[in-house]
Order: C-alpha cells, then structure tokens, then sequence
C-alpha cells in the first residue's frame, strides 16, 4: 500500500483511458492492470451529437480515481479553465496539468506550466504536472506547491523508454521527499520496471497498452513489471562490477588450480 | 425572445429563461456534463439562477477518453 494525496492504493500504475479499439477493451485492461488511477480529458460536445454517456458509463463502473487532464492546452490560463471545468464535471481537486509548449514532440512548456501550476495550487487544485526531466523547472514546481511531479521519460505516445536515466535518477536523489510520477513516453514493460528500479514512486502510461496487439495482456505485464520494479528498489540492488566474480566459490573443489600441476 | 447559441448551434428561447430551463429543454442536464458560458464555467448550483442573455454562447463540455 502507498498514500498518493490522501488515497491509499495499491497499484502504482497510473493509466490512460485513448487509443483502445473499443470500451469494452479499455475496461478490460484496465482491470487487468490493477491500475486505481486512470486518466481522461474533456471536450466541447458536437453541436449534433449526444455522446459521452457510455465512456462516462464506463468509467464509472471502473470505480477508479479519476486524474482528467489539460490535454490540448498550449498556455496557462487555458489549462486553468480547463482545470476548472475538469473540476467540476469529475468532482476532484486532482489535475493532470499540460502545458504544451511544442506539438512536433508535445514537450511541456517550462514557463506556462509553472505559471498555471502556481494559480492551481492557489486555488486548492492537486496539481500533476507533466513536465521534462529538467531538475530546476522540477524544483521551480516544486517551489509553487507541486507535491508530485511527472517527468517523460520521452515524448508522449512514443514508446522509446527512458531516453535519459541520468536526469530521472538525479531527479530522485534531488527530490527525495516528491512523488515522482513517469508520465510519457513508455513503450514496454521493461521501461516500467527500470523507472521503478531507479525509486520513482509510479508509473502512468496509456499507448503503450492501448496500441499493444493485445492491449488486456500487456496491461497485466505492465502490472508485473512495476511490481518487480518496485520491489527490486526496496530490496536495494547489487552495484555494478567491472569485473567477474565467480558465483560459486571455487576453493576446495575438486579440481582447484589442477591445471597448474600438469 | 432571445436568440442563443448551444455549441456554436443558434436557437431562439424565451426572454427571462435560465441555463437550467434550457438545459432541460434541450435534454442537456446531465451527471457527466459541465456547462461554459461564453468561455466561463458556470457551476451546477447557478443553473438555476443564470439567466440567458441574447448572443450567449453555450458550451456543452463532455468527458472524453485521454492520456
């Protein structure tokens, strides 16, 4: 069990709601993954249609968390309106902060989102920013009242792992009383399970699942891999040698140093 | 009367109705909506009390799946 603002989880897998074939998959892989937070987005309703009720049908059934997101904001009084009506339609505090400062690789804009994220904190929000791994636009979150943060690992829905374990390790040595979120850029189990072994607290991902040929599997093999993750971290891991060690001591066997009295 | 418009759609209503009449009326009042007028939020305890003005601009604001 973890303590994520006040909830306590189980599952430090965070997921996305996008991509999947169909609803039915979606609820499928979510449960599978075990995940207790999901996020979602808003949109301005078609002026002819009346839809929304079977994914908020959906969601509810779930009976997770729900983490809505300023998806599609490109500056920071958007994103906070768009947090005020995330808001009020979901009836949470808790705001997966976008500022997007370039569309070609969707990277956080540095200046907006710590605009925005000092207005949220001010109004009461629980703030996730996605940013960079940059550690001082980290710590300037950090310095308006951001408790979590959420560093790609790469540009989102681009499932290229971790482009840079140094800047996320240095983020958790730096950082060691944040909650540190991976958010973007995972594209198997395996760049869970290295986030994780790095201390990072959880793991939120989407595509990765969701464009997977079977997205309901490899939502459990990412429940797995951030388990083990996770696991490997509290356990503390060896350090790395440069040189062989042999596994079973060799002193005492039968034929130790034989070939020097030939 | 007064003419409106529900997600860039006009539509003529009455002179002294609420957001909340024509939300009704429009079979709009729903759990999973959130309402901006003119670019502001309007929350769901002023439906009531928020009467519609000529020219506003009603947006109807939906969940949708995201990342």
């Amino acid at each position: 069990m973890w303590n994520l603002m006040g909830k306590s989880l189980t599952s430090r897998l965070l997921l996305g709601t996008a991509h999947y074939p169909s609803l039915a998959v979606m609820t499928a892989a979510i449960q599978a993954s075990g995940a207790e937070i999901i996020t979602l987005a808003i949109q301005r309703q078609a002026p002819s249609a009346m839809g929304g009720e079977a994914f908020w049908q959906a969601i509810k059934d779930l009976n997770c968390h729900l983490l809505p997101n300023t998806a599609g904001c490109g500056d920071a009084s958007t994103a906070i309106r768009t947090a005020e009506i995330s808001r009020e339609l979901f009836n949470t505090s808790w705001i997966k902060l976008e500022v997007i400062g370039d569309e070609y690789n969707l990277q956080a804009d540095p200046i907006g989102l710590i605009k925005a994220a000092k207005i949220l904190v001010e109004q009461g929000f629980e703030v996730f920013p996605y940013c960079t791994d940059d550690l001082v636009i980290c710590q300037k979150l950090v310095d308006v009242g951001c408790k979590i943060l959420m560093p790609w690992a790469a540009p989102i829905g681009s499932g290229k792992g971790i482009l840079n374990p140094y800047a996320l390790a240095t983020l958790r040595k730096r950082l060691p009383d944040i909650t540190l979120i991976v958010d973007a850029g995972i594209g198997k189990p395996s760049d869970a399970v290295q986030v994780m072994e790095l201390g990072f607290d959880g793991v939120l991902l989407n595509t990765a699942v969701a464009l997977a040929q079977q997205p309901v599997a490899m939502a459990q093999a990412f429940r797995h891999g951030i388990i083990a993750g996770h696991e490997a971290y509290c356990a503390g891991m060896m350090p790395e040698r440069n040189v062989a060690h042999p596994s079973t001591s060799l002193i005492d066997t039968p034929f130790w140093h034989q070939e020097n009295k030939v | 009367m007064i003419t409106v418009f529900l997600n860039n759609k006009s539509h003529t209503v009455e002179t002294g109705k609420t957001l909340y009449d024509f939300l009704v009326q429009h079979h709009q009042l729903k759990e999973y909506v959130a309402v901006t007028i003119n670019n502001h939020l309007v929350v769901r305890r002023d439906f009531t009390t928020t009467l519609l003005k000529p020219n506003d601009c009603i947006d109807i604001l939906i969940p949708m799946q995201g990342g």
